[in-house]
């Protein structure tokens, strides 16, 4: 699995990302003729990274948010049965939200809250993964293995020399559909 | 050929003037035999080429070729029937 952030060389160091790694939100299917379905979800994974600075005024910020992930995926099953094998593609979204900076200094101690602006709040990606389908009484669970390839980062690091999200990202997922 | 026999029947149902239940078929289940398939587009045309045609226009718009093609390439990914079986609501968790 991969971190949804990644650093800059020069700054590593100084970065401490303690973003949390799990993603939960409602998921809605539709299953168009026996082995097509469509799946959309809206994915929410809380973020929190710190960066400190030693030159000039030793200085530390804490940045926290939301990163909303919006993947449309057209699923195909292989088999008609109990267990179903499918593989899903599809573009996703991304966007950036409720982002808070908080700056402190070894001079002023007291925060100073700010809502930065990222690089670009909303990305777009390709998704594609493949997993199991099964049910267990009336709910279907789907677990899933999903690769995205963004096109770009929310946060990028080549500009901001911090932190940037990254452009390959790996999930494991459980669909718990009713 | 194949935008002659279905454009007609698919503009119809945009339109909602067809007066028949129409199942758009697939690969993958009623298929008519190719006989079959060319009477009913024959009967479909006869009846319905002059709304359509006064509904795109004398010649088929832009945007009404764009939909038949998207239509025509959902019917060869096998996806004849263009309506949900069933919608299901869940939530979905995992770790990245």
């Amino acid at each position: 699995m991969t971190e949804s952030f990644d650093t800059g060389f020069i700054y590593r160091g100084t970065f401490v990302p303690t973003t949390s790694r799990y993603t939960v939100g409602p998921a809605l299917e539709l299953r168009l003729n026996g082995r097509f379905g469509a799946e959309f979800s809206a994915l929410y994974q809380p973020f929190s990274f710190q960066e400190s600075g030693i030159i000039g005024v030793p200085s530390s910020r804490k940045t926290t948010g939301g990163l909303w992930q919006f993947p449309v995926l057209l699923r195909y099953s292989f088999f008609e049965g109990p267990i179903r094998p499918f593989v899903a593609v599809g573009p996703s979204f991304q966007a950036a939200a409720n982002i808070t900076a908080s700056d402190m200094t070894v001079v002023d101690p007291t925060p100073v809250i700010s809502h930065p602006e990222p690089t670009r709040r909303a990305i777009a990606g390709v998704a594609a993964g493949g997993g199991l389908q099964f049910s267990i009484g009336r709910l279907r669970i789907s677990p899933e293995l999903r690769y995205t390839r963004w096109g770009a980062e929310n946060f990028d690091f080549t500009q901001t020399n911090h932190v940037g999200t990254k452009l390959n990202q790996f999930q494991v997922l459980v669909a718990v559909m009713f | 050929m194949l935008v002659r026999l279905v454009l007609p029947q698919f503009l119809l149902i945009l339109q909602g003037r067809q007066r028949w239940k129409i199942r758009f078929f697939g690969p993958y289940g009623n298929m008519p035999r190719r006989t079959d398939l060319r009477a009913f587009v024959t009967r479909m045309s006869a009846n319905y080429l002059s709304q359509f045609t006064s509904a795109c226009g004398k010649r088929p718009s832009a945007r009404c070729l764009g939909s038949a093609m998207v239509f025509l390439a959902c019917l060869s990914a096998g996806m004849g029937e263009l309506y949900a079986q069933r919608i299901s609501i869940g939530a979905e968790a995992g770790v990245s």
